[in-house]
């Protein structure tokens, strides 16, 4: 019964670069409305990981993937076409990356693409994204001014409300404060834990503190496989593995 | 600044001044000081010994002394090298304006007095109207073709292809189109176009015969600026479920366009100076063609007739008059297209 309340059930899942093992026998379930972060040391496999989920691996020349990958009980490698499954999977990426266009168009590509061309729902929608993101008293009086002239924090709220636009299910962020400063995370930490009330959260972070502060679940990874995974308080309270516990108190990584 | 910090401290142990220690002591800060190094080798009995006798009696200032000197040399010859190598540089920037000036000039005075709006506008015997729109429907043909094809094929390139033996062997094709002479696509469009395709001799034959000629700059420069758009933009774009074309149609061409506006402005600018394949495909006809299956006379090939067939100082001065219309021509053309795609990024960030 646990699988299918799971949102994402990742069973025996392998993946190559070329001739790198990058990610081996990887077993995970992830719940719906929960946030779920991962954390382990640089290159461990926990960024291929999230991109394993919303198939951005795709774009990656040598890539292969074995086993399966299961989004409310269907294989998200079945499909041809990656679109379907990436508006149900947003990411937000380590750098904020708006596109050079307003504030207005950054929210509104996604919906527009997907074919929303109603001018009046397109702008309901820009406003609420803008809510649940937080950041739409800031940028309210100025929707029509270019994105890249937002400050880096106030960029990456942005790209999470284009991300909220899309409506998806889950929302996977690939260390998403660590270009950020202390008063922009704390923002963006605030965030995550009123959208976990709608939306699975998946999140690569380096900051242990993060890692306890806001997820539910947490993962380790060290050289691509997942050494310990359960409950956050657990793992960082009374790790079974002494990797884990090497990791987390700072003696490596 | 690191020169006298040097001399100080070899100022103290004043006998070990000629020791090796303190050469290469000498030689490893003041780097830059090449010449001084080389100097205190290459002749030190001529300098060396002179200053030696002062040496020992006055301990402090004696010993200063040929070094200091040496380095004084040193300093002087290598800002005289400076001093030359700034004057060349200033000198050859000077040429590059002058050269430009005195053509423009040159062309300018002597075509202005017979420039009138009937020279360039009226349908008069020797006004060069015909010529200004066989030249326009030359570029705006040739970029029509071009273009696209050019564009489509960088896209392709840069977005799409793997690195396969197909695609090496298509940069190679592109690599050695930019490499055949001009008159070799001439030929090439005189017996393809003109002959095989039956337009004979027509602004349509020139311009498709140019279009290839272009090709080569328009897929580089493009693909150059295709690959400075951040994978961050692309990945953003399909992170949100938008399909590749949407992406490239919406988020990385829109980036593109500036390396495609440069793309365009060198293809105008060979197309408009283009002259040995122009006279085999497009021919010389000197009446404003009515449709592009017409041949007709381009800017360029009538300057060409004028200066070869001209007597009299008159004719020379028509010469000139039509290519002061020329300059100003790509002036022009260029300074609109970059007017067009400023208004067009202009859109895009606001």
């Amino acid at each position: 019964m646990s699988n299918n309340e799971g949102k994402f059930t990742v069973r025996n899942l392998d993946l190559y670069y070329s001739d790198f093992h990058a990610l081996k026998g990887i077993n995970i379930d992830i719940a719906d409305k929960e946030v779920l972060s991962l954390i382990g040391p640089s290159g461990c496999g926990k960024s291929t990981f999230i991109r394993v989920l919303n198939r951005m691996n795709d774009l990656i020349e040598g890539c292969t993937i074995t086993g399966t990958v299961l989004l409310d009980g269907e294989d998200i490698y079945k499909a041809k076409d990656a679109s379907e499954l990436r508006s149900r999977v947003g990411m937000v990426f380590q750098k904020p990356n708006p596109f050079p266009m307003s504030i207005w168009e950054n929210i509104a590509y996604g919906p527009k693409m997907a074919g929303l061309r109603d001018r009046k729902k397109l702008n309901e929608l820009v406003e609420s994204s803008l809510h649940k993101a937080a950041i739409w008293d800031e940028v309210k009086d100025r929707l029509k001014k270019s994105a890249l002239s937002l400050s880096g924090g106030q960029q990456q709220r942005l790209c999470i409300a284009r991300a909220i636009a899309m409506e998806p299910e889950v929302i996977l962020m690939d260390e998403p404060t660590s270009a950020l400063d202390p008063i922009a995370t704390k923002k963006i930490e605030e965030l995550v834990e009123t959208l976990k009330n709608d939306y699975s959260i998946v999140i690569v972070t380096h900051s242990m503190n993060q890692a306890a502060r806001i997820s539910d679940k947490t993962a380790f990874f060290l050289l691509g496989e997942i050494l310990e995974f359960g409950p956050t308080a657990r793992i960082f309270q009374n790790p079974e593995r002494k990797e884990t516990s090497d990791y987390i108190t700072g003696r490596f990584g | 600044m690191a020169t006298k910090k040097n001399n100080d401290r070899l100022t103290r142990p004043d006998p070990a001044a000629s020791s090796p220690a303190a050469k290469t002591a000498a030689a490893k800060p003041a780097a830059a000081t090449q010449v001084a190094t080389g100097a205190e080798a290459g002749k030190p009995s001529a300098k060396q010994p002179a200053a030696g006798p002062a040496n020992p009696a006055d301990s402090g200032q004696a010993a200063l002394s040929p070094l200091h000197e040496l380095r004084r040399l040193a300093r002087r010859r290598r800002d005289r090298k400076d001093r030359l190598l700034y004057g060349l540089m200033v000198f050859a920037t000077i040429v590059i304006f002058a050269v430009l000036a005195w053509i423009l000039v040159y062309i300018v005075a002597n075509g202005i007095g017979h420039l009138s709006f009937d020279f360039v506008f009226s349908r008069a015997e020797n006004s060069i109207l015909p010529m200004l729109v066989t030249t326009m429907y030359l570029v705006l043909v040739s970029l029509a073709v071009a273009l696209p094809i050019g564009i489509t094929t960088a896209l392709y390139l840069n977005e799409y292809s793997k690195n396969t033996r197909g695609v090496r062997l298509l940069r190679l094709a592109i690599e050695t189109l930019a490499g055949i002479p001009s008159i070799l696509y001439g030929l090439f469009g005189l017996l393809f176009f003109s002959r095989i395709m039956g337009f004979g001799q027509s602004i349509i034959a020139g311009a498709l015969t140019l279009s290839i000629m272009i090709l080569p700059v328009i897929i580089r420069t493009t693909e150059e600026s295709l690959k400075t758009i951040p994978l961050a933009f692309r990945e953003g774009s399909l992170a949100l479920g938008t399909t590749k074309w949407q992406t490239i149609r919406k988020v990385v061409l829109p980036s593109a366009l500036p390396g495609i506006v440069t793309a365009s402005i060198l293809a105008i600018g060979r197309v408009v100076g283009e002259a040995a394949p122009v006279l085999l495909t497009v021919g010389i006809a000197k009446n404003l063609p009515k449709s592009i299956f017409q041949s007709g006379r381009t800017l360029t090939i009538h300057l060409y007739y004028l200066t070869k067939e001209a007597i009299h100082a008159e004719d020379f001065h028509i010469a000139f008059a039509t290519a002061t219309i020329l300059v100003i021509f790509v002036i022009i053309v260029n300074a609109s297209t970059r007017l067009i795609a400023s208004r067009f990024t202009k859109n895009m960030e606001h």
